[in-house]
């Protein structure tokens, strides 16, 4: 302890520099990428929705109905006044189903069907979810029924929120150690995710799993049967 | 980089998610670094440093400049984190951990993350002169801990300090005067 605080101690004293490179680097490459979902141009847009128009080979799978369901919902988006509700994107997915033609539809696997009138971001999530059966998914309903406490986080169910409880050895989990963030979509609508591990904690993470899992907005639909 | 070229940069980061990169490569050490030093902690400076930049990408369309470095803002942002962590009103996060093994949320590369937070939680424990008034420094309320950081840890002049925490520089002086005059009795 030194005898004397002064200012040449004080100004004699060094701090720890660090250079975290690795996180730095992948917290960047989240950055990037969220950053440009959230100003893509309609120029760029338009040039995607031609790219994702020609025949399905070019892509396989369920990825190819998703990027051009958000393809045509962010154009759709970037014409309309910056603030767009959860229930007008969904609607707007749903549209999009609607919009599609019987030979692209005829295409669909059951799956894509079922999935496509979800918001688009939200497809990529609910086939993630599928594929991990450890994870529950809740409605509104049955999340503050398991979870009071979460009221406060969404006192009504037009605050869309969406839980994903994750009962590890298939007791009931601890509320306590639910975590949720809030956020803004790359629809400028405000969501709030809660998510239920435990452990500590990395927010550029979470924001990966927004930008490639997807946004969970639904509410008052049931999300799993 | 000269102003008028952060300038330029700050505009076209606007729309250019690539632009806002560079912003990120310019200024993310000074930010997590200006973050641990205030914190001691070097998992709670990752995150709150991603906070920052995360708060910075989201309100960047709005961001108006004003002749003064972009780091001052950041700053500034980083300075209201921080307090609201310590208030308690932070937001929850997930565990990475449970995502790369559950979820399969792949990171950049293989390194192995908790190296890097062993290595600063080292860089930390070799400054023990900081150490010890970082400790009394957090016992102070959040206006001493930032002007007093701000000079002595981030070594920034009286004027920049003033920039950055929008006061007057005679102010400032001030709260530099009483913050090591509550350390030192602290101390003694």
């Amino acid at each position: 302890m030194p005898q004397q605080l002064n200012d040449k101690y004080l100004h004699d004293m060094t701090a720890p520099t660090v250079r975290p490179r690795h996180y730095q680097k992948q917290l960047r490459r989240v950055l990037v990428a969220y950053a440009a979902q959230k100003t893509a141009k309609p120029s760029t847009m338009q040039g995607v929705l031609q790219f994702m128009s020609k025949p399905k080979q070019i892509m396989a799978g369920v990825g190819a109905v998703a990027v051009l369901a958000v393809a045509a919902l962010s154009l759709t988006v970037t014409q309309q006044p910056q603030s767009v509700s959860a229930r007008e994107v969904a609607q707007t997915a749903s549209q999009n189903l609607a919009q599609m033609s019987e030979a692209q539809v005829a295409e669909m696997s059951p799956q894509e069907l079922k999935y496509a009138k979800y918001h688009p971001l939200f497809v990529t999530w609910l086939q993630q979810a599928e594929q991990a059966p450890d994870l529950q998914l809740l409605t509104y309903e049955g999340l503050v029924e398991k979870y009071p406490h979460l009221k406060e986080a969404a006192p009504t169910t037009h605050d869309p929120l969406l839980v994903i409880d994750d009962p590890r050895d298939g007791a009931t989990p601890d509320p306590r150690s639910l975590r949720y963030l809030e956020f803004t979509g790359n629809d400028n609508g405000h969501y709030k995710v809660a998510i239920g591990v435990n452990d500590h904690n990395v927010p550029e993470a979470a924001l990966h799993y927004i930008i490639e899992v997807g946004v969970p907005i639904m509410h008052d639909q049931p999300i799993r049967q | 980089m000269t102003i008028t070229e952060e300038q330029k940069l700050i505009e076209r980061a606007k729309t250019d998610s690539e632009a806002f990169g560079q912003l990120y490569d310019e200024h993310y050490l000074v930010v997590f670094n200006y973050v641990l030093r205030r914190t001691g902690d070097a998992q709670l400076a990752q995150d709150l440093t991603a906070d920052v930049f995360i708060k910075a990408l989201t309100k960047m369309h709005s961001f108006a400049w004003l002749g003064r470095p972009f780091a001052a803002w950041l700053y500034r942002i980083a300075g209201r984190s921080i307090a609201d962590h310590f208030r308690g009103k932070h937001t929850k996060n997930i565990s990475l951990e449970v995502l790369m093994d559950e979820l399969g949320f792949e990171p950049v590369d293989e390194t192995d993350i908790h190296q890097t937070l062993v290595e600063t939680e080292t860089a930390l424990e070799r400054h023990q002169q900081y150490t010890q008034v970082r400790e009394h420094l957090k016992t102070l309320p959040t206006k001493y801990q930032e002007v007093f950081a701000l000079r002595y840890f981030e070594k920034k002049s009286i004027a920049e300090i003033a920039v950055i925490t929008a006061r007057r520089e005679g102010t400032v002086k001030s709260l530099l005067s009483r913050g090591a005059k509550k350390i030192r009795e602290k101390m003694t």
